[in-house]
């Protein structure tokens, strides 16, 4: 294991985890940032991001990731590309086992790995994303204006998101397995007086069909084995998410995978922090991620006082 | 060393002729996950200098190449011995540690 204590060690280079690193510099701390990948995180996936205060005509997830880096950067932290493997205690060291780069040990470990949306497992499903294939309605439904899509989901999420693609597009089909959706009554009276909604259920998809751009959805009965083609121009995937929490091995309290922390990021284990989509929150967008990283900074700050 | 810009003109000579076994990264411009392995694919490069070429093909810039090695999903991860011959293929590795398991697993450097 190297000699060196990091004050802060941030895993995860998206949003949350670059704020966290902003702030943490910026207030003295002796700053380390883990990425597996480039800068932004989910982010990325987004071509236009339109609800980022301050870029009115929007800004594409790559650009402001690598923006945010530099400017945490600007201000002395560091970002190494390494892979992180686990997270073992040791009182109030924490140490940071990685891919590539051996052990790491800090005060604070700030957690700032997301969560990706689940898939549904269909073959050409990786080369469709963003292409026919999607995974967030708020920010790709705009493409489907006057258009017909499906949504495959029943809970809260894919009610909510059925409701916004239907004031869109032309049709919506609501695809779910079983015989009722599972979400809460207040998502499913937000589909109320939207007609323009068919909802299929007991149904699976099966597969889509793409020729020349995409054609549409094939489920299956789950009852029957019986098949239904759905002409659509898209298909909307909200069958839950799944945060990136695995590594962590259960050291600190998670509910449904997410880590368990209020406003104050902090989590089961002192000088643990949960910033951005990984905490258990209520909305998860860029500018929630980034105010995650500031707050906790600052009980980051306060942690280091107690123990250092 | 950085990584290689391959096309059908400079295949022979950066692949075949290198006399070394190589990772080629088919990629393009649009796909986010090819965007964000790009900088793991450079710190490849940078590890296994001199003993693995590191290259990348634009596939909408080299549909003949994307076809002829048959690239159906982006990104696609080739793994050719030194005379050119694929070894293996991996798509869309989700990290380093994935790519370094995959050339461990194909090739003794």
């Amino acid at each position: 294991m190297s000699e060196k204590i990091y004050d802060v060690i941030v895993i995860g280079g998206g949003p949350a985890g670059y704020s966290a690193a902003l702030y943490c510099v910026r207030a003295g701390l002796d700053t380390l940032v883990l990425e597996m990948l480039s800068a932004g995180g989910q982010m990325t996936l987004t071509e236009v991001i339109d609800n980022y205060p301050g870029f009115p005509d929007g800004i594409d997830g790559f650009t402001l990731g690598d923006a945010m880096q530099q400017q945490a950067e600007k201000f002395g932290a560091v970002s190494e590309m390494t892979e992180v493997t686990s997270v073992t205690l040791d009182g109030p060291l924490k140490t940071v086992h990685t891919s590539d780069m051996g052990d790491l040990s800090a005060y604070n470990v700030i957690v700032a790995t997301g969560a990706n949306a689940r898939k549904l497992g269909l073959p050409n499903e990786a080369m469709l994303a963003d292409k026919g294939i999607h995974y967030c309605a708020a920010c790709d439904g705009m493409r489907f204006r006057g258009k017909t899509v499906a949504v495959v989901g029943g809970g809260n999420t894919a009610l909510e998101d059925a409701a916004l693609l239907a004031r869109l597009c032309e049709k919506v089909y609501l695809i779910h397995r079983r015989g009722e959706y599972r979400a809460d009554k207040i998502y499913a009276d937000g589909l109320k007086g939207l007609d323009n909604i068919e909802p299929v259920l007991f149904s699976v998809v099966d597969n889509v069909t793409v020729e020349d751009g995409f054609k549409g959805v094939t489920v299956k009965d789950v009852r029957t084995g019986e098949t239904k083609f759905l002409p659509a121009d898209g298909l909307f995937v909200s069958v839950g998410r799944v945060p990136n929490t695995d590594f962590l091995g259960g050291i600190a309290e998670t509910d449904g995978g997410y880590l368990v922390a209020d406003e104050t990021t902090r989590t089961s284990v002192p000088g643990l922090f949960a910033v951005g989509d990984v905490r258990t929150k209520p909305l998860r967008q860029v500018v929630t991620a980034a105010a995650d990283g500031a707050v906790a900074s600052k009980f980051a700050q306060e942690y280091l006082t107690e123990v250092k | 060393m950085a990584t290689k810009i391959l096309s059908a003109d400079n295949w022979q000579e950066e692949i075949v002729n290198a006399g070394k076994p190589a990772l080629v990264d088919f990629w393009a411009t649009w796909c986010p996950h090819c965007k964000r392995l790009a900088p793991t694919v450079e710190k490849v490069a940078d590890e296994y200098d001199g003993k693995l070429v590191v290259g990348k093909v634009d596939t909408d810039e080299n549909p003949g190449l994307a076809q002829q090695y048959k690239v159906e999903y982006l990104p696609t991860f080739l793994l050719l011995a030194a005379d050119g011959t694929v070894l293996d293929t991996i798509i869309s590795p989700a990290n380093k540690a994935a790519i370094d398991e995959f050339i461990a697993k194909n090739v003794q450097l």
